[in-house]
């Protein structure tokens, strides 16, 4: 019975490992997400998590803090402010304890790491390597985006390069989905590079322990800088401390005294300590002292506490879980402005749809109908910010310019922040032969984009021929040879 | 089964888990490579499936290890060693140095120790500067907006890394260097610091009592009890907690108030497949 009793509790997930379960599926509580293929679009995602947690995963309720941090650099003022509070806020309250407990990526990173085959143990090497991350920090996440952004060229230089968080819980869950086969035409080199990373840190986590945290993480170099006064996390009293080390040892990261910026505050090192040194801190309510042995009364107590913390826990994670997936699909096709007879696919009559022509003043009132020009039609879907809609967007112009004759071209505004379209017009597009456009409609997903077959991803493109029948459907940007092959072969 | 032997099949059965984990992950990155160097674009979920279908074989073969050893580990569980101390050897120095009276050290010694303390410092000193050069010339590189094309975005970025690797690296393997250089003469110092330490409670015990074995029993205790000294100063952990936890208040709630809210939905409920590496 005892031995039943000892591998059991060998083999049971420890407090922490539970909880980072529980928070993993909170946040990605849109479990129906998985089901159909599509990303939640609710109003919780303008909320970012505290970990790192990719916004595009069919699950992810939240908005991930670092994609928020990047993308808020091209966006107004006041979208800096409101992350760079919340990021604030998180490390001010939790510090690293948020790699340590509430991170869903740092969870898969540990389940690896159980694999039991020979590790590779810290030393001088893991911790220099372990200022990599704060290299990362100020080069992918601060100094490319903003340098970007002076262009009005939103890139997110982390997400898109380096995080194997978007790779697999965005790009590979998406892919996973048959509904979004389409999506399989858009790889290339971007995806091949990043899936390379990926196996790259899903195999070094086997032998590492917490690689990608340790080496790389942007979000726990930044959350690292308020372990020093955090409210939530470890201390250690100097006092008391004997540099024995024994923590040192037990501890998986490359700390160099407990509670360091390194500290991810997983506890472990606690009950090791001969002399009691070391403590959780937080308000004293929350945070028991370490002290030795519990009383029975003082056990009892706590384990009253500990259920209804579970009951209570359990019941706001089958809340959400319901919640979520009672949910409309906001991307599920419904195009209210459509024809029986026409379609979205090749070799269907396009939907038409009387778009207003849009310059650097704003809607001019005038309409078009991209299916009734009478010449081929490029229909771009396309946002300011988006990085591969603003970058591909020259293409468009000089196919719009050097066929002028011959093609039109479309390049129609997302209804989300289309009030930014103007000026980015203005500025970089004054003169273009492009006529452009904004989606109308209520929501994230604009009229016109979802009646032509929108799935949530930017950019888009379609092209029709002369008599408005579809010919292509892009999912992913282009460049300028891919376009005019289509166009010469139309023509 | 002795535990020895034990032992020693969870080794080999590690070893071979970890070989064929490697074998894997490298199967599954070539695959990947493969169909990119094939060209055949676009691609399709067929391609893919039919491109990664000689490697599940490796593939299955690890998923069916790794579920071999948690059944080793179950059924055959593995003695557990035990924890061995690792004092930091720097933060030992210090301890012993907040209970030492350095005017009462031998003359050898105390050069000695300069000499230490003075390599070290030319070692910190080589790798700031060096970290200082890169950064700069790094920084040089990457506040030219010119070198940052919004046409040819991925270009940009490869010639940006061209640049910060060797800016990053040298530091690096010179900070890694130095840190086996260093930890050396750390634990020569602590050494001659003990020595001294021990030396000098061994004088003042045998002067006081004139027993010799008290002393040495009482000097050993010297060098292993906790040190009560204040060894930095205070850190306004209360005031700094409050004051940044206040600041980030008021800018989570300005930038609400002023609809800073709305851009983070914007790229939230939006696939931008560039960012999540679709392409």
């Amino acid at each position: 019975m005892s031995k039943i009793k000892d591998t059991l509790k060998r083999w049971m997930p420890s407090r922490r490992k539970w909880i980072q379960l529980y928070t993993a599926l909170l946040f990605n509580a849109n479990l129906k997400g998985f089901v159909t293929g599509n990303i939640y679009q609710g109003n919780t995602k303008a909320m970012c998590v505290p970990g790192l947690n990719c916004y595009s995963c069919p699950g992810a309720v939240g908005a991930c803090p670092l994609g928020s941090l990047q993308g808020s650099f091209s966006a107004d003022r006041s979208t800096l402010y409101y992350v760079c509070g919340i990021l604030v806020l998180y490390g001010v309250l939790l510090g690293r304890t948020i790699c340590g407990w509430l991170c869903p990526f740092g969870l898969i990173q540990e389940l690896l790491h159980k694999i039991k085959t020979p590790k590779l143990k810290k030393g001088p090497v893991t911790r220099v390597l372990s200022v990599l991350k704060y290299v990362i920090l100020v080069f992918f996440v601060f100094l490319v985006p903003i340098m970007y952004a002076f262009r009005d060229t939103p890139l997110p230089a982390f997400c898109k390069y380096i995080c194997p968080a978007g790779t697999l819980e965005g790009g590979i869950s998406l892919l996973a989905n048959k509904v979004n086969d389409s999506y399989f035409s858009m790889l290339g080199p971007l995806f091949t590079w990043k899936f390379l990373v990926l196996m790259a840190i899903v195999v070094g986590c086997v032998f590492v322990f917490r690689l990608f945290c340790r080496f790389i993480c942007p979000l726990g170099a930044l959350y690292g800088l308020f372990n020093r006064f955090s409210l939530f996390g470890i201390k250690l009293h100097r006092d008391k401390c004997t540099d024995c080390g024994l923590c040192l040892s037990k501890c998986q990261m490359d700390i160099r005294q407990v509670g360091d910026r390194e500290c991810i505050g997983c506890g472990e090192c606690v009950p090791v300590c001969p002399t009691k040194a070391i403590e959780w801190k937080g308000p004293k309510i929350l945070v028991k002292a370490n002290e030795g042995a519990a009383t029975e009364k003082a056990k009892k107590s706590r384990l009253i506490t500990r259920i209804i913390a579970t009951v209570a826990m359990l019941a706001v994670l089958v809340g959400a879980v319901a919640y979520y997936w009672n949910q409309e699909d906001a991307r599920n096709p419904n195009p209210g402005t459509t024809e029986t007879e026409r379609g979205n696919q090749v070799g269907d009559l396009c939907f038409g749809y009387d778009l207003e022509i849009v310059d650097g003043n704003g809607g001019s009132g005038k309409t078009v109908d991209p299916t009734a020009t009478g010449k081929i039609t490029v229909i771009n879907f396309w946002g300011t910010w988006c990085t591969p809609c603003v970058a591909e967007l020259p293409y468009f112009d000089r196919i719009a310019t050097e066929y002028a004759d011959k093609v039109t071209v479309f390049a129609i505004h997302s209804s989300v922040s289309k009030e930014t379209a103007p000026a980015y017009i203005g500025k970089y597009y004054p003169d273009s032969p492009m006529l452009f456009s904004w989606d109308g409609g209520e929501g994230f997903s604009g009229e016109y984009y979802t009646a032509l077959g929108g799935r949530g991803t930017y950019p888009y493109t379609i092209v029709l021929d002369e008599k408005g029948i579809v010919v292509k459907v892009i999912h992913s940007s282009v460049t300028y040879e891919d376009l005019k092959a289509v166009v010469e072969e139309i023509l | 089964m002795t535990k020895q032997t034990i032992r020693r099949l969870h080794q080999i059965y590690g070893i071979l888990l970890a070989v064929v984990t490697v074998v894997a992950g490298v199967c599954l990155m070539v695959a990947c490579l493969g169909i990119y160097h094939s060209g055949d674009k676009p691609y399709s979920r067929e391609a893919v499936a039919a491109a990664f279908a000689p490697i599940s074989i490796p593939v299955y073969l690890c998923l069916g290890l790794v579920a071999g050893s948690f059944l080793l580990h179950l059924f055959l569980p593995m003695e557990e060693g035990r924890l061995k101390a690792t004092p930091d050897a720097a933060m030992r120095l210090e301890r012993l140095y907040a209970r030492t009276d350095v005017s009462r050290w031998e003359a050898a010694a105390c050069r000695q120790v300069q000499q230490e303390q003075r390599l070290r410092r030319v070692h910190r000193l080589v790798t700031g500067v060096l970290a200082a050069i890169g950064t700069a010339v790094f920084l040089v590189y990457a506040l030219d907006s010119r070198h940052f094309s919004s046409t040819d975005v991925n270009g940009s970025m490869i010639k940006a890394m061209l640049w910060l690797t060797p800016c990053a690296l040298l530091p690096c393997v010179y900070g890694i260097i130095a840190w086996f250089v260093c930890t050396a003469s750390v634990r020569r110092e602590t050494a001659i610091l003990t020595a001294q330490l021990v030396a000098r409670v061994v004088d003042d015990k045998t002067k006081a009592t004139g027993e010799k074995e008290e002393a040495v029993k009482a000097s050993a205790e010297a060098v292993e009890a906790p040190s009560v000294a204040k060894r930095t100063a205070a850190f306004p952990e209360r005031a700094v907690r409050y004051g940044v936890l206040a600041v980030g208040l008021a800018l989570l709630v300005y930038g609400f108030a002023t609809g800073g809210i709305a851009d983070v939905l914007t790229k939230a409920v939006n696939i931008c497949t560039e960012c999540i590496g679709l392409g």
